[in-house]
């Protein structure tokens, strides 16, 4: 009788050796951003900014400010305010699809929004552009990119606020303009 | 005699070891960060405190509307004037001075201007940069740029790095 009970109780604790194993998890899991997840229009807040991302496009061409933006990929143009939540901060725009990180653009400076700095109760109101490949729309994950707008830097267990765009559902235009980043809310 | 009665000794094991090993499972990394938060200590305009090697005396501490002052948009100018008597110098301490306020519901906080954004002007006898590594006593006057009408009731909070955790908080 014990040994009818110890066998299968031996492989079923080694069994649930493997599932704590397998269960247990790794860094990427352990040390993850804090999301706050929301929708186009909807004012969202994170532990940092205060963010509300109005639109967003595919265009080939851009214009913002008097810098103009051409790409051998297309941009993904974001219009949003941004404020900081408690202190001066940076503001960071990244897009992922398929888990591959895109970065907002810094080739137009000032007049975007991305690595600007936000002051608590000042809003900026503009634009950021992110350089994706040009066939983004065909790629695995493009119905659920995730645009996500954060501090910059390390971001582990960082509080972040993160959009799932569906890239395929945009309107790809030929061009765009834009006035650059400029003080308080659209 | 009862389940529960055979097993009271083991039950009111359970109840202690259990918020027990909750309380030592914070032990590595919660109570040291909560340890190195900074401490306000709050500190009356005109009194004066002790701290990092330095008296300080908050003498003044007024909001200034913004449009008058031609400040930029949605701004209104915060000015403090702090008296500085460095006894125990502190060499390569920083010092950081902000604006706090907590109207909003929770508390947010402003850097200083390193160049005037309005027209007020900060008189020529005010230091604009503060310091503990030197002996003797020193006049500061700075400006901050705060959302009009957001801060109505705010404190200064200066903070040392070899004061830290500790941090004055003036009002």
């Amino acid at each position: 009788m014990r040994t009818a009970v110890a066998v299968p109780a031996g492989l079923g604790l080694i069994a649930l050796a493997f599932g704590v194993a397998f269960s247990t998890p790794g860094d990427a899991q352990v040390e993850a951003s804090f999301a706050v997840t929301g929708g186009l229009g909807e004012q969202i807040v994170s532990e940092h900014l205060v963010a509300t991302v109005d639109e967003v496009g595919l265009v080939r061409e851009v214009e913002v400010g008097f810098w103009r933006g051409t790409t051998a990929g297309i941009w993904l143009l974001i219009d949003a305010t941004i404020d900081a939540r408690v202190e001066r901060t940076t503001v960071d725009v990244e897009v992922y699809v398929d888990g591959v990180r895109y970065s907002g653009t810094d080739r137009a400076g000032s007049a975007t929004i991305d690595a600007g700095v936000v002051d608590a109760g000042f809003p900026l109101t503009g634009s950021a552009l992110v350089e994706l490949p040009a066939d983004v729309t065909e790629l695995p994950g493009a119905r659920t990119a995730v645009l996500r707008i954060g501090t910059g830097g390390d971001q582990r267990l960082d509080s972040v606020i993160e959009l799932v765009i569906d890239l395929t559902a945009l309107e790809v235009r030929d061009s765009a303009e834009r006035e650059s980043v400029r003080d308080g809310v659209s | 005699m009862t389940w529960l009665r055979r097993n009271r000794w083991f039950l009111v094991a359970l109840v202690v070891l259990i918020p027990g090993a909750f309380v030592v499972s914070l032990i590595p990394r919660w109570f040291p960060y909560q340890g190195a938060q900074p401490q306000p200590d709050a500190v009356a305009l005109g009194e004066t405190a002790t701290y990092s090697g330095a008296e300080i005396t908050l003498t003044g501490l007024e909001v200034l509307d913004g449009g008058p002052l031609n400040a930029p948009a949605n701004a209104d100018v915060v000015v403090a004037t702090i008296a500085f008597d460095v006894v125990d110098p502190r060499d390569g301490a920083y010092c950081e001075i902000t604006v706090v306020s907590d109207e909003a519901g929770y508390e947010r906080r402003w850097e200083s201007e390193t160049v005037s954004d309005s027209d007020y002007e900060i008189p020529d006898r005010f230091a604009q940069t503060c310091t503990f590594a030197e002996r003797g006593a020193y006049d500061l006057q700075l400006t901050f740029l705060v959302p009009h009408g957001q801060v109505e009731d705010p404190a200064v909070q200066i903070s040392s790095s070899a004061g830290l955790p500790r941090v004055l908080r003036l009002s």
